[in-house]
């Protein structure tokens, strides 16, 4: 190994994670190999070897925060998840306590207020991320600035009595994007796809001539929605942060199946005008294929979190076609055991099914 | 975050903003499209909660089949022809064995409803209220129905009559310029965005008779149903508000009063060019009635 050699730097943090857990596994296994077969690397290749790893683990921690330990990991988590928590309480504590002053000052003030908020925010988040490599304070400040955001545009409605438009959806989807792929926040990202969601979905509804505040009425109107989202990664590359598409994939097809299962158990808010029983025999069918069609999308392009979510439903699917023919008149031990046999069952195709990836990839 | 992310960032917030002030400009830019005075009859008191130190008014009106005691036979004016004109499909034969289903999946619609203000769509609305409680008592004197609901029926009425709103629904359409030109009168008459619900009734028939099926329209709601109250007229509503909850009348609306108590507020609310409202004054009531029912007391 020639010393002299640098190590090739990762694009981003996800990538650098990725390079530090490939490390910790091959010093593992090397480990083992050494213990289990009397394999012993020269002491000169094992130092040169030691060092180039070391070398390479401390330049991804200065330069992207990594967790180089089991224990550093579970405190990530941690992080991570204080940093949600905190985020929602301050995002609730700005909401809270707008609402207890703005009926003692001046509309002008109520309007200063309401616009100064999300931009000191958003400068805030500025600020704060470049202090720091992992966004744990930068992704609290950006969910903030995100709040102050919709309480600037929902208030701004009551005091002025503004009629409700589906477009304050985008513009507050188009902020929290924006912040999202500036700083790589994935609950900004989480946000901004829900806020398109309901923006997407509420024109559908409009379009099609309903008052947009009904949309919801009709579920169809959120399929075109969760389609666009779910192939919306395939028309951009996401070089800098390649974990995205798999939020636009997850909550893209989230929803077209929500949407399919309502369906197939409330026939009579179709669009289609055919009888409400026709209607649920059709989007049930409908969820087994879309279900089906999801786990074989996901095992094709290795899109982890879409099979699961195929798993999910055609398995929800299942258990609630059993529960309608079934549960009235079929005794309840028995109920149940069906339902237990066809898990195994299942779980045997499944098994059937990895084994045979497993010949076909070796 | 690359600069040009920020300032993308702030340029959204301020150009969103710019837009949403300019807009709330020109619905009050010049002429105002209707300006009326009302008072708490139309304009209830919203609930006050510790952490909303914010006061609206609701918007309180009346409309064709509303009320229990008030139903009319049939349709009203926004009946199957007033329903196609705003585009719902009705195309579907009342008798067809499909209708009801059909007509039940119908979406509601956005239209534009003209609003009187204590005309001629008040008084036919007391009119059938009358009507509907002789008829009460006919069916009483036959043994169909019991005292009870006479009784409740008149004092429905007395409450319809002295503190209900006197704002009624008169019509409806799909251009609000052309509402506006047969509704001139824009001290008495709104023109407002609403939904509309369009609902089917089936065939019955009872001892009266066979009464066929029909279509009528139901306006459910709209879309801003509530005026915020700016801070410079909030000072009167609020003793009023203070005096409720310190008597322990307090509700989500106050608008379940005693029978002797008269308004106590008349607001002046404008509406622009885009119908959104705002409030121009609020002035204290006389209270005649009400000061001579505590001094016999």
């Amino acid at each position: 190994m020639n010393d002299s050699n640098k190590p090739r730097i990762p694009l981003n943090r996800a990538h650098a994670q990725q390079r530090v857990d490939r490390i910790k596994a091959f010093q593992e296994e090397l480990e083992q190999l050494e213990h289990e077969h009397n394999f012993a690397l020269q002491d000169e290749q094992r130092h040169q070897l030691e060092r180039h790893h070391e070398k390479i683990l401390a330049e991804l921690a200065k330069l992207f925060d990594v967790d180089t330990s089991a224990t550093q990991k579970q405190m990530s988590m941690g992080m991570r998840i204080a940093s949600f928590l905190g985020a929602l309480a301050l995002a609730a504590s700005v909401f809270f306590f707008f609402y207890r002053i703005w009926g003692l000052i001046s509309t002008s003030v109520q309007v200063l207020i309401l616009i100064s908020a999300p931009i000191l925010a958003v400068l805030g988040v500025e600020i704060i991320s470049k202090r720091e490599k992992y966004p744990y304070f930068t992704s609290l400040i950006g969910l903030v600035a995100f709040a102050c955001f919709v309480l600037n545009l929902s208030v701004l409605g009551s005091i002025f009595n503004i009629s409700p438009s589906q477009n304050a959806f985008l513009a507050w989807a188009a902020l929290a994007m924006i912040l999202a792929y500036g700083y790589g926040l994935r609950l900004l990202l989480v946000a901004g796809i829900l806020c398109l969601l309901f923006f997407l979905s509420a024109s559908v509804g409009e379009w099609g001539g309903m008052y947009w505040l009904s949309f919801g009425l009709r579920p169809e109107n959120f399929l075109p929605a969760g389609i666009f989202l779910f192939f919306l990664p395939a028309f951009a590359a996401h070089s800098k942060y390649p974990d995205f598409p798999g939020y636009y994939r997850l909550f893209g097809m989230l929803t077209v199946l929500i949407a399919i299962l309502i369906l197939s158990h409330w026939g009579e808010g179709s669009y289609l005008m055919l009888p409400p029983m026709d209607v649920k025999v059709l989007y049930q069918l409908l969820g087994f294929a879309v279900a089906g069609i999801t786990i074989w999308a996901g095992i094709r392009w290795h899109w982890q979190g879409v099979t699961n979510l195929g798993s999910t439903f055609f398995v929800i699917q299942l258990y609630t076609k059993f529960y309608d023919w079934w549960w009235e008149w079929m005794p309840k031990y028995l109920f149940f055991l069906v339902v237990g046999l066809v898990a195994i069952l299942l779980l045997n195709i499944f098994k059937r099914l990895r084994s045979h990836l497993a010949q076909a990839s070796a | 975050m690359n600069r040009p992310g920020l300032w993308l960032g702030l340029a959204l917030i301020l150009v969103t903003n710019a837009f949403v002030l300019t807009g709330v400009a020109y619905n009050r830019s010049t002429e105002p499209e209707a300006v009326i005075h009302l008072t708490e009859r139309e304009l209830n008191l919203s609930f006050s909660v510790e952490e909303n130190t914010g006061i609206s008014l609701l918007l309180v009106w009346h409309q064709p089949q509303s009320g229990i005691y008030a139903r009319v036979e049939g349709p009203g004016w926004l009946d199957q022809a007033k329903l196609e004109s705003l585009g719902f499909d009705c195309s579907t034969p009342l008798t067809d064995l499909e209708a009801e289903w059909r007509y039940r999946k119908a979406l509601p619609r956005k239209a534009y409803v003209v609003f009187e203000y204590e005309g001629k769509g008040w008084q036919n609305l007391l009119d059938t209220t009358e009507q509907n409680i002789e008829r009460i008592a006919h069916q009483i004197e036959r043994k169909e129905r019991s005292p009870e609901v006479l009784k409740n029926a008149r004092e429905e009425l007395d409450r319809l009559r002295n503190t209900g709103s006197r704002l009624v629904a008169v019509d409806a359409g799909s251009d609000p310029f052309r509402l506006r030109q047969l509704y001139p009168d824009r001290h008495r008459f709104i023109v407002l965005p609403a939904e509309v619900n369009l609902q089917y009734v089936p065939q019955t028939s009872n001892k009266t008779g066979i009464h066929h099926a029909y279509l009528f329209g139901r306006i459910s709601e709209l879309p801003r149903p509530e005026i915020h109250v700016p801070m410079t007229h909030r000072s009167l509503l609020e003793k009023i508000r203070n005096e409720e909850q310190q008597a322990g009348r307090a509700s989500r609306y106050s608008s379940r009063w005693e029978k002797d108590q008269e308004p106590r507020y008349s607001v002046v609310v404008n509406y622009g060019k885009r119908r959104e409202p705002w409030i121009v004054d609020v002035q204290l009531l006389p209270a005649p009635k009400r000061e001579r029912t505590q001094n016999k007391s």
